[in-house]
């Protein structure tokens, strides 16, 4: 067993969470050890490359926006070059025509419009949805 | 045409599923795989990661923000890919799918569900499919 020291935990969060704790008879350690266990379950999905490429995939949508364009972004290689196409179909078609002349590993499409942000409803509960149940 | 598939009775209660083609339109690579009939879902497809990566979807990302809400409270941010989807000769189409970070199987929503005629005959546990 391991001893830490944890900067930075938020107050209300601890509260709640020490409350909690005391109702049901468990340690905060006990209440750290189940919270990290599952966070364990996680599987790893690296992100950094996906921001830095939103983030290129950003600029050039302002830029295109501010001069008017429209249509489609495909970014090729995480932002190792950029083309604009007019329709969906053109910007699959394009990836294709990369993907067997340059072997490309990745590209991201994006719509010449401010980034929509959706949500969809998923009825199973977490245990269900992993598989476990 | 006629589709008809046995419920998965490895599970209790037993699910109705799909089989399901799903097409990189990059590569041309297709994998079958069962998709479990989610009338709960309100999306198209939420695939696994595992399948992301043997159909080397980030050939076909799409910037675009999707989050899952499971049951009201858990929100899981969500990957959206394009694939061709397939269900044998009652389904061919182009659609934006997505990829779970968490699941451990492929779950089939109402935006695809919504475009089959399906019967779900419990008692006998079949699913088919018709024109």
């Amino acid at each position: 067993m391991r001893n830490i020291f944890v900067r930075g935990i938020d107050e209300n969060v601890y509260r709640e969470v020490k409350a909690r704790a005391a109702l049901l008879g468990i340690t905060l350690s006990e209440v750290v050890n189940m919270a990290l266990k599952e966070w364990l379950k996680k599987p790893v999905i690296i992100e950094n490359s996906g921001r830095d490429v939103r983030r290129i995939v950003d600029r050039l949508v302002d830029e295109y926006l501010a001069k008017g364009v429209k249509g489609y972004i495909v970014v090729f290689n995480r932002g190792e070059r950029h083309i604009v196409c007019r329709s969906l179909d053109e910007a699959i078609d394009s990836i294709r025509k990369a993907y067997v002349e340059e072997k490309i590993y990745s590209a991201v499409i994006r719509e010449i419009k401010p980034r929509p942000v959706k949500f969809l409803e998923i009825g199973g509960g977490m245990l269900e949805i992993r598989g476990e149940i | 045409m006629k589709y008809v598939e046995k419920y998965d009775i490895s599970i209790a209660p037993s699910q109705p599923f799909l089989k399901m083609g799903i097409v990189n339109p990059i590569t041309n690579v297709r994998l079958e795989e069962r998709a479990y009939v989610d009338t709960g879902f309100s999306g198209s497809l939420i695939i696994t990661k595992n399948v992301y990566e043997k159909l080397k979807l980030s050939l076909i990302e799409v910037d675009e923000e999707y989050y899952a809400i499971h049951a009201g409270h858990f929100i899981t941010k969500l990957k959206p890919v394009i694939v061709i989807v397939e269900i044998g000769e009652f389904y061919h189409a182009r659609k934006k799918i997505f990829v779970h970070p968490y699941i451990g199987k492929i779950l089939v929503g109402r935006d695809i569900l919504n475009e089959l005629y399906i019967c779900l005959n419990g008692p006998k546990q079949i699913l088919e499919l018709k024109d």
